[in-house]
């Protein structure tokens, strides 16, 4: 059960839009260590742009990016394509309303920098387990 | 970068070339001139003649009379004669060797009148060995052709351009380079870091690859890396990054920025101190608290909050300082971020400084602290508006209604804004012994209170708005307006 699982896992493909490098490289590091193949995004346009290209299973994107910001990234992703791609945003900003707005727009979980890494991981699992 | 380098270098020579010319060159061939035109010139300003006929009489006496004579260009009833009759006696004027153009723009008696100001002030203010050189550089200022004046001021403005071009060049040079070796450090550090949270490498593997630590600005860098690792990240690195920071001595750093004579780096050391070295910033933030920057004092103060959860407001009971609104906002942000246990505010109520009280009362409204109630009363007695508004605030959204009646005393000696708020307490408050206090607002003058006691009336009960009814149909008030205003769910 274990190994038909990690199996799955590997497969995976997560997509992290996040501005601020050092934050990008470490979910990177800490989700290739879990065996999922990652692509980064800089900002909301070239999120958009990968999302179009590639066959994405998880979106962890911030909110206040360049050009485009993660708000209006969940919205064109829900109203025009990838319906059901899960989304997971992780933002410094957690006021009660802002958090309300990302649901409300088809978010799928929220988590509030500072974050930790295990539970990072554990909410991946989780949200992909919810898409299979 | 490489073509505009040439370019300067090229303008450079050429201006150098330019000022040669104009040095070695142009005097020697302006002295040679300069006598025979004086002579002659001067002898005509003297008789306050036109300088623009001045300025063609220099080849031959024939031509001057021929000119002289045409009396389109003469001024009328001016002596003309003496050119014609003494022209060498004029060659001793006060203006003999000045320039006919200085002459030209500026007139005799002003050229002479600056020439005197000048030498005297030489005479006054310069020392004994500088007086002769001046005296020669005012002689040579006002025979020197002008022409050679103006080259002079435009090579300096060329020189000027140039100078300016290329500290701009350097500047932006040098600006780069840092930008790009920041960068380039910056990644390397957080890649070293990364590899060494996440386990990849060991501490002394890590500890080789963090080079260049002895050079002041590397260690800026890396105190920034740990500072947003730090500011990001929760779990087991969060308590690893404090550990880096004091094994590599980055902590004497920010101590010693800390208590730098500039408040911005003191700022950069509070904060580097405040989530880095939590033990050595309590002890170094509680000199700032009261300082005179009101930034580094939010700086202090904020990360006091986070520093003390225990009892995060304690330092409002020694501050000498106004509160700022800023200040308060930061504070509660940081409180309700790491959630800290709340405390009784009503310690601060008693603050001789009034934003603390403020502070005091906003916080218990916000959590609802409805064991401060006596302490609220006593506040209503303050002498400053904006507490009497709070306290009648409190009393409202915590519905004590034991201050009901106080809040009814004060109303007349109150300010517009205040008895609205104290009308507003009456609706949440109020019961059927307030009607008449409210009536008799409604029959005064004030638009805004009138509406917002019909309000009051018509939300506390029943009662209340048969009373507005009874009102309307026996005085022409024409409630029904205000009633149609308050019950519109716009409003």
């Amino acid at each position: 059960m274990y190994l038909s699982d990690k199996i799955i896992v590997r497969m995976k493909k997560i997509l992290v839009a996040e501005d601020n490098r050092l934050i990008l490289e470490t979910i990177v590091h800490s989700l290739t260590r879990e065996g999922y193949e990652i692509i980064k995004a800089n900002d909301g346009k070239e999120c958009l742009k990968v999302m179009e290209e590639n066959e994405i299973d998880l979106l962890i994107t911030d909110l206040y990016m360049p050009y485009i910001n993660g708000n209006e990234v969940i919205a064109i992703l829900r109203d025009e394509r990838k319906k059901n791609t899960p989304i997971l945003v992780l933002s410094a900003a957690g006021a009660e309303d802002i958090v309300l707005k990302a649901f409300e727009l088809g978010a799928d979980d929220f988590m509030i920098k500072p974050f930790s890494l295990v539970e990072l991981n554990v909410r991946v699992r989780k949200l992909l387990a919810m898409k299979r | 970068m490489r073509s505009i380098n040439l370019k300067f270098n090229k303008l450079i020579k050429y201006h150098l070339l330019f000022v040669c010319l104009i040095v070695f060159l142009l005097p020697k061939v302006s002295s040679g001139t300069n006598y025979a035109d004086n002579q002659t010139d001067t002898s005509i300003t003297n008789n306050n003649l036109p300088s623009v006929i001045s300025d063609t009489l220099d080849t031959s006496l024939k031509e001057r009379k021929i000119i002289l004579k045409d009396s389109s260009v003469l001024v009328p009833g001016e002596p003309v004669t003496s050119i014609q009759e003494h022209p060498q006696e004029k060659v001793n004027s006060p203006h003999n060797n000045v320039n006919k153009i200085v002459l030209w723009l500026m007139g005799d008696k002003n050229v002479a009148e600056y020439k005197i100001r000048l030498i005297d002030y030489g005479n006054d203010h310069l020392p004994l060995f500088l007086r002769k050189y001046f005296m020669r550089f005012v002689e040579k200022t006002y025979t020197y052709p002008i022409i050679i004046l103006f080259l002079l001021l435009i090579s300096g403005l060329i020189l000027n351009v140039t100078i300016v071009l290329l500290v701009m060049y350097f500047t932006s040079k040098t600006k780069n380079h840092r930008e790009r070796y920041v960068r380039i450090y910056r990644n390397h550090y957080e890649d070293v870091l990364r590899s060494f949270l996440f386990g990849d490498i060991d501490w002394d593997l890590a500890r080789l690859k963090l080079k260049r630590l002895k050079v002041p600005l590397n260690r800026k860098i890396l105190t920034d890396v740990l500072l947003v690792f730090k500011e990001n990240l929760r779990g087991e690195m969060d308590s690893q990054i404090p550990q880096i920071f004091l094994k590599l001595g980055l902590e004497k750093d920010s101590i010693k920025l800390s208590k730098s004579i500039f408040y911005f780096r003191r700022i950069e050391g509070l904060k580097a101190l405040t989530n880095l070295d939590p033990e050595n910033a309590k002890v170094i933030i509680s000199n700032y608290l009261n300082d005179s920057h009101i930034t580094v004092r939010t700086e202090a103060q904020v990360a006091y909050v986070r520093l003390h959860p225990e009892n995060p407001f304690e330092f409002l009971k020694t501050l000498k300082k106004p509160f700022t609104r800023w200040t308060q906002l930061s504070s509660f942000y940081i409180f309700r971020l790491h959630q800290i246990p709340v405390p009784s505010f009503t310690d601060y109520l008693d603050s001789e400084i009034p934003t603390i009280r403020n502070f005091g009362l906003r916080m218990i409204i916000f959590f609802q602290q409805l064991e401060n109630a006596p302490a609220i009363f006593k506040l209503l007695d303050s002498p400053f508006e904006m507490t009497r508004y709070l306290s009648i605030q409190a009393i409202n959204d915590l519905r004590l209604y034991d201050g009901k009646q106080l809040i009814k005393n004060i109303y007349q000696g109150e300010t517009e804004k205040n008895k609205i708020e104290i009308i507003k307490a009456l609706k949440n408050i109020g019961d059927e012994a307030d009607f008449e206090f409210l009536e008799s607002i409604i029959l005064s003058d004030s638009i805004s209170l009138k509406t917002e006691a019909c309000r009051s009336l018509y939300y506390i009960n029943n009662l209340g708005r048969e009373r507005l009814n009874v009102l309307n149909q026996n005085s022409d008030l024409e409630i029904d307006q205000f009633l149609a205003h308050v019950t519109n769910s716009r409003n």
